[in-house]
């Protein structure tokens, strides 16, 4: 079962977020639907050929954020309603763009140095990660 | 709580120009153990102990439930294995090896023998003389595989090997562990395969085992910081932090112990955080080297 | 399940060393035939014949037991579920087994000639089987200090220390009153310095086959 999975490996964020990412990304489609099962935590690893413990924990990371479900001994699904999780962090992304917003004017940066100072720090996650 | 596949406590063994010392590691059944060091760390000798190859001086080793080295006969009926600097029978052909095989190992799989032969590419009338260095290893791949053993130990399955070479002994060692019963332990030098397909790391240098524990958290504690000093200052190495390389106002603090409050400690001092990276095995495995041969050698003078 | 494992290395190694047997075969069977044709060929066929033997003392332990080191597949058969002691078994049983085969056919070929050929005493008999068995003494010492020290260099060490011994050992014989005597006479002789010399070779063998299993259970490090 081959669901197209690809880790890049100059991809330099962690393995697990890749998988996170794409998880999203098929659910955000449509490819994956609610309430679908998904590959098993093992299955998953074997097909990517990654470790058990690095599926496992993007699994983990996306049942804490209502994106999916496991049930022991059944396995995974998507949850009914994994939009949530993901409009839950559109919404933190809002407050803390307001937020950037709001202490700029207060530094006294003009928005035209706000926009600079992002696609700074856009710039430097192409290139390395920003924990 | 699982069984464990493989388990070393204090386990030492002496050599006149090499002692290993005190090694404990515990690999839990269903997991897969990649043992990194530098050349001449230890790896191949633990190895050997674990397979009652070598027999330790002191210490206590089970393997499969088994005491090592007086149960090594019965645990190696469950136990496959390949090293770097094992040789086949070179005037032998792999399809006589096979047959020696399966003439031993009653759980020796056919089917999957001959789909290991089309994956790997390997020809069974061939003899192993006529191999290259990639098809001999995977030939010894093959005949560990193909028994379906419960615990597969490999020291350097991937050294040496072209990319797509290594690209189908990575396949084929996560395909094995579909099975969750199965459990590999592997030393190698190459940390991107390490890095990947692990679910714990063990790290030995100098006879000793420096890190042991599962790959996500290990990795999570690692971070590189860069940071900008105030001027005339040079930043301490807070506690987490192994190392502070600062060049004027640019520094580079290196933890091992990393925590989001350590950024915080260091703008405390004055310090802009610029950015926190994670960092590659590779960088740790260097970084961690380097720090542990510094951490004893100041040992040895104190003492 | 035990079983298999032994029997299976045993046949490897026929397979693998098939050289080793039939050089002390054609060698032999050579120097029979050229001792038939009497007169000064007869006396190179005694020696072609002892030759042969004494050189499938040498070539066996080393392709047999010393190869597995040199080749680096001893890993691969330790890490076959059996133990040093078994290995060490296998590996005598093997390297006498194909040692014992063409010598006992030898001896046996040797025997007749001297016991149904013309002109040849019968008195040579006691002399000849105690040469033979001297050889597979050698033979033994070489297998068993190659099984317990897998080292080249000591081997070559056994290997002269063995050949001189032969030397000595013709000598003992060959000076020995009784012995003359006996090598003349129409009826195989067994005087007491053949006896003790053929008893005190088996009693050698028995003790270095023992001491080698001794040796190799008390290894530690077996790679």
């Amino acid at each position: 079962m081959d669901e197209g999975f690809i880790i890049s490996q100059s991809d330099k964020r962690p393995i697990y977020l890749q998988i996170m990412e794409q998880i999203k990304q098929r659910i955000a489609v449509g490819d994956w639907t609610e309430g679908q099962l998904i590959p098993s935590i093992r299955q998953l690893a074997v097909d990517l050929q990654v470790s058990v413990i690095t599926v496992k924990r993007a699994y983990l990371e996306l049942e804490r954020e209502g994106v999916i479900v496991t049930q022991q001994g059944i396995g995974s699904r998507v949850s009914s309603n994994p939009g949530l999780g993901m409009r839950l962090q559109e919404q933190e992304l809002q407050q803390h763009l307001e937020q950037a917003i709001r202490i700029s004017a207060l530094l006294g940066i003009r928005p035209e140095q706000l926009e600079g100072r992002l696609r700074e720090a856009l710039d430097k996650i192409a290139t390395k990660e920003l924990v | 709580m699982t069984d464990l596949a493989v388990s070393f406590r204090g386990v030492g063994k002496k050599y006149r120009y090499f002692t290993l010392d005190k090694i404990d590691l515990s690999l839990p059944q269903g997991q897969i153990m990649g043992l990194i060091g530098p050349n001449g760390a230890g790896k191949s000798t633990t190895i050997r102990i674990l397979m009652g190859l070598v027999h330790q001086d002191s210490g206590e080793v089970r393997v499969l439930g088994r005491q090592m080295p007086g149960g090594q006969v019965a645990a190696k009926w469950d136990i496959g294995f390949a090293s770097e600097d094992m040789r086949l029978y070179d005037s032998m052909t792999l399809d006589w090896h096979m047959s020696f095989m399966r003439s031993i190992y009653p759980s020796w799989d056919e089917s999957y023998a001959q789909v290991l032969l089309k994956r790997f590419g390997i020809k069974r009338e061939q003899k192993l003389r006529g191999f290259s260095h990639g098809q001999r290893v995977k030939s010894a791949l093959l005949l560990v595989l193909a028994r379906r053993p419960r615990l597969i130990v490999l020291d350097e399955p991937t050294t040496g090997l072209d990319p797509v070479a290594r690209h189908e002994i990575l396949r084929e060692l996560t395909s094995a562990m579909a099975d969750e019963s199965r459990t590999i332990l592997f030393s190698s030098h190459n940390t991107q395969d390490v890095e990947q397909i692990s679910d714990r790391i063990t790290f030995i240098d100098r006879g000793r085992i420096i890190d042991s524990m599962d790959k996500e958290t290990y990795l999570d504690r690692w971070r590189r910081l860069r940071l900008e000093a105030p001027a005339g200052i040079q930043l301490p190495a807070l506690p987490g932090i192994i190392d502070v390389k600062q060049t004027g106002r640019l520094a580079v603090a290196t933890a091992n112990a990393f925590e989001p409050e350590l950024a915080q400690a260091y703008e405390r001092t004055g310090a802009r955080v610029q950015q926190i990276e994670s960092m590659t095995l590779e960088e740790i495995f260097v970084a961690n080297v380097e720090h542990s041969r510094f951490e004893q050698s100041t040992e040895e003078v104190a003492a | 399940m035990n079983g298999t494992i032994i029997p299976q290395l045993i046949l490897k190694d026929l397979r693998l060393n098939r050289t080793a047997v039939i050089v002390p075969l054609g060698g032999g069977a050579l120097g029979i035939g050229m001792f038939m044709r009497g007169g000064l060929v007869a006396v190179f066929g005694i020696i072609t014949f002892f030759t042969a033997m004494i050189l499938s003392a040498s070539m066996l332990p080393t392709q047999c037991l010393l190869g597995e080191r040199k080749h680096q597949t001893l890993a691969f058969l330790m890490s076959l579920p059996l133990s040093s002691i078994q290995y060490t078994m296998a590996k005598m049983v093997t390297a006498l087994g194909m040692f014992l085969g063409p010598w006992l056919m030898l001896v046996i070929a040797g025997m007749w000639i001297i016991l149904s050929r013309a002109g040849v005493p019968h008195g040579l008999l006691p002399l000849f089987l105690t040469l033979c068995v001297l050889v597979l003494a050698g033979m033994c010492v070489v297998t068993c200090v190659d099984l317990v020290s897998e080292s080249e260099g000591i081997h070559g060490i056994a290997m002269v220390a063995v050949n001189v011994s032969y030397g000595l050992a013709w000598t003992l014989i060959a000076t020995s009153a009784n012995v003359r005597a006996g090598i003349e006479s129409p009826v195989p002789v067994w005087d007491s310095t053949i006896l003790s010399v053929l008893g005190g070779e088996l009693a050698f063998i028995a003790v270095l086959l023992g001491l080698t299993l001794f040796l190799q259970a008390r290894k530690k490090d077996f790679i």
